[in-house]
């Protein structure tokens, strides 16, 4: 590695204090690198320390005080707007970034909201209010495929073989129930590593059915519309949103997508050798997409820091 | 750092259990241990003092509801800085996005010796740029460097892949040191005794 990339490692590491390995051993013996890896632990510790703006300390006490005379969180909490309960405050000193004077504070207003209790359950507070309109504007080009994916999906099943007509409350079919979850993670996503895993998973889904129903589809049609679709995702899904990627991330996200495909094609290679001859045929040319996907990926891998 | 001291993840969990049952005095114990750490952390992403505050409250008030929900035992530091950014990303949505430098009233006298290694002038540098980060990277870094959250701790509490989390303090470290790095001296050896 060179000294672009070392530093581009411990720009990534948890703890940058803390080297070992290959790291430590370039930065000891490359006074560039280490001048550079001095500066970047001073910034590091000074990030912990930032100065930001003195409190007066009223809504945390306000807060405090509230707590400590309201019933238990079972039960509604009235929330009344609190007054200071002395209009004089000591301001504790600011660890070592501020002066420790003793000011005349200026009360401003505290606002208590009010809050509804008991929780109510479809309001997590740990879930952020989702704006679909935003997230279909970002993530257009990986819902389309999504969609397409699963239009072909449904399409194709209800098209396929002589099977009877499903009565409700039939079972579900599992590949299309799978379809629609990973649909619905893929419209979640928001950033390009995350719809790269969730289409990982379509890939797998998509090359497992293919495996699965090797032998029993008569025609080979299911298995070539399913590699259709195996094929836009690799090929199409996965590649575009892996040039999102940037540096490390790409590099850590690609790895194990690669590691992916490169199971999926000797899956597929595996099945080939025992199914028929017009299946065996289609798991070829999946297996095919999947070496075609891991050149593609590997190229953009090496192309992550250049 | 000072408000590290007493964390200890048993003692946590007795209080978590007994604010559970409803004693109050031990959730205000909670709110006291780590209000410090969410109110910087919001600081930082609101570049607001006053927004910070209200939204720390609002947070510490949300997880007091919603308390009964939370597994004693789990990550409460984790569910507390989940809530806030749910708190903050609700704020920000219906607030005009607002983008001004953190307001900071710079104190007169000097640092103590580990901030004398970082002249004033390089901090109020650090500060600005880090107020002009795009507030994914600003997220994820000051959740790192003040809430001292593993990736997988910031993956969690963002809902992104522990990669991602790693991408994007490394984004924002990468980026804060090229705008950084000529107002930096060398940290003097001593003071980094793990590194090589």
């Amino acid at each position: 590695m060179n000294c672009h990339q070392i530093r581009h490692r411990i720009l990534a590491l948890e703890q940058p204090s803390v080297l070992s390995g290959e790291l430590a051993g370039h930065v000891k013996h490359c006074s560039s690198c280490l001048t550079w890896y001095r500066k970047f632990v001073q910034f590091d510790r000074a990030m912990s320390r930032l100065p930001i703006p003195e409190s007066d300390g009223f809504v945390k006490a306000g807060l405090l005080e509230k707590i400590r005379t309201s019933e238990p969180p079972i039960k509604e909490i009235p929330l009344a707007r609190l007054e200071p309960a002395a209009p004089r405050v000591v301001v504790p000193p600011k660890a070592k970034l501020s002066p420790a004077p003793v000011v005349e504070a200026k009360p401003r207003p505290i606002k208590i909201a009010p809050l509804p209790m008991p929780v109510n359950l479809e309001d997590d507070p740990t879930r952020p209010r989702r704006s679909l309109g935003k997230l279909a504007a970002r993530f257009w080009p990986a819902s389309l495929v999504a969609a397409t994916l699963l239009v072909g999906v449904i399409t194709w099943m209800s098209l396929r073989g002589n099977r009877p007509v499903p009565t409700p409350p039939g079972p579900a079919d599992p590949l299309l129930d799978q379809l629609v979850k990973l649909n619905v993670e893929l419209a979640k996503s928001q950033s390009a590593s995350e719809r790269i895993v969730v289409l990982a998973r379509l890939a797998d889904e998509l090359n497992q059915e293919m495996r699965d129903i090797a032998r029993a589809d008569a025609t080979g049609e299911n298995m070539q519309a399913l590699e259709g679709m195996y094929k836009k995702v690799v090929l199409t899904g996965l590649i575009v949103q892996a040039k999102e990627l940037r540096g490390v991330e790409r590099e850590l996200v690609l790895k194990k997508i690669v590691e992916g495909l490169k199971q999926a094609e000797q899956n597929a290679q595996q099945t080939a050798a025992q199914a028929p001859e017009h299946s065996a045929r289609v798991l070829r040319d999946a297996a095919a997409v999947a070496k075609e996907g891991q050149k593609r990926l590997d190229q953009l891998i090496r192309e992550a820091f250049t | 750092m000072t408000r590290d001291a007493g964390r200890l993840p048993g003692d946590e969990t007795g209080l978590i259990v007994n604010a559970q049952a409803g004693d109050r005095e031990a959730y205000a114990t909670l709110v006291d241990r780590y209000w410090e750490r969410l109110y910087r952390w919001l600081c930082h992403l609101t570049r607001d003092g006053h927004t910070a505050e209200d939204l720390a409250q609002e947070t510490f008030l949300k997880a007091y509801a919603a308390l009964a929900s939370f597994r004693a035992g789990s990550n409460f530091r984790a569910w507390l800085f989940r809530i806030a950014h749910n708190n903050f990303v609700n704020q920000r949505r219906s607030a005009r996005h607002n983008v001004q430098p953190l307001s900071v009233d710079w104190p007169e006298d000097d640092a103590g010796p580990e901030e004398a290694a970082l002249s004033r002038e390089a901090m109020r540098t650090l500060v600005e740029a880090v107020s002009r980060l795009p507030v994914d990277f600003r997220t994820a870094l000051m959740m790192r460097a003040e809430g001292e959250l593993s990736f997988k701790e910031i993956a969690e509490i963002l809902e992104i892949t522990e990669e991602t989390a790693r991408w994007r303090v490394f984004k924002a470290r990468q980026k804060l040191m090229n705008i950084l790095e000529p107002d930096l001296q060398p940290a003097p050896r001593e003071t980094n005794r793990n590194s090589p």
